[in-house]
């Protein structure tokens, strides 16, 4: 095997001359500028989908569960509670009472 | 004996390229070409050696620095690039490779794989080599290739195949025995 291996190293070696070199600098060039432009793209639409989602959907999302400040009466000023207003029927009672 | 210092002194050295890599690091288009200037004769030799023929050799180098390029940031010993470059070629050259095997189970396509000896008398050897080459699975060639043909230190080869270095041993002499049995058979 040591022929073989001499053999290899000896030839194994490709015709990397100058006009190939600057080819393949070239086309690396391209591929890379168009790479970052990809990326490019990719970050700001990712960044757009996400300030979508901030300005739409979170705010709405957060007033559902957080609307008043949390010191703020159950019931409103001036309206009555439902639940005091049509009692429901009470087994103690008899069912003499309407609900 | 002249021409050892004179290649040394046009060769830069791993301090030329630690002030090259912070270029780079810092998008410097320029430094880009003068690394990929410096590099890509050896990273195209070690593909060429490693894939056997360059059908595909342009592809693989460009990807290389390409690839490079864009994690060039993560480089914390900006003075090992070459070593770097060579972790990346392999990582290139292994999917290509398991590419064309999934070609050739399905289509078979074994004429653009065979090597190509830039001497005539070497060529038939070579040929021996790179056929029984062909045969080995890639996690045993590519190591086996950096460590006999290209003549790599066992620890860059593992770093290159991204293994522990007593895995890479292990592998290279299992290679080493299924090689000299193919030859021998020839």
């Amino acid at each position: 095997m040591s022929r073989h291996l001499a053999a290899a190293r000896e030839s194994m070696v490709p015709s990397w001359d100058a006009p190939r070199q600057r080819r393949v600098l070239e086309r690396a060039v391209l591929a890379r500028s168009r790479r970052s432009r990809l990326w490019r793209a990719l970050a700001w639409s990712s960044a757009a989908a996400t300030a979508v989602v901030l300005v739409r959907i979170v705010p709405s999302g957060i007033g559902h569960f957080n609307t008043e400040p949390s010191g703020a009466p159950l019931v409103q000023p001036g309206r009555t509670d439902p639940s005091t207003a049509n009692p429901p029927p009470s087994f103690t009672d008899g069912g003499d009472r309407e609900g | 004996m002249i021409v050892r210092p004179l290649r040394l002194a046009v060769m830069p050295g791993p301090a030329d390229d630690s002030g090259l890599v912070v270029r780079v690091q810092s998008d410097d288009e320029g430094a880009f070409t003068e690394l990929y200037l410096r590099h890509s004769a050896y990273v195209a030799r070690v593909v060429y050696r490693l894939m056997g023929d360059d059908a595909e050799l342009d592809d693989i180098v460009q990807d290389t620095f390409v690839d490079a390029a864009d994690g060039i940031a993560n480089v914390h010993e900006p003075g090992s690039i070459r070593r770097w470059l060579v972790v990346i070629a392999v990582r290139r050259v292994r999917r290509t490779l398991s590419r064309r095997r999934r070609r050739r189970w399905f289509g078979g396509q074994m004429a653009d794989m065979a090597p190509r000896s830039s001497d005539p008398d070497d060529r038939r050897l070579v040929d021996e080599l790179y056929d029984a080459l062909y045969r080995l699975p890639d996690q045993l060639r590519i190591p086996w290739v950096l460590a006999r043909v290209e003549q790599q230190p066992l620890k860059d080869v593992a770093d290159a195949c991204a293994v522990s270095l007593a895995t890479v041993k292990r592998r290279i002499l299992e290679a080493d025995e299924r090689l000299e049995r193919k030859l021998k058979d020839e």
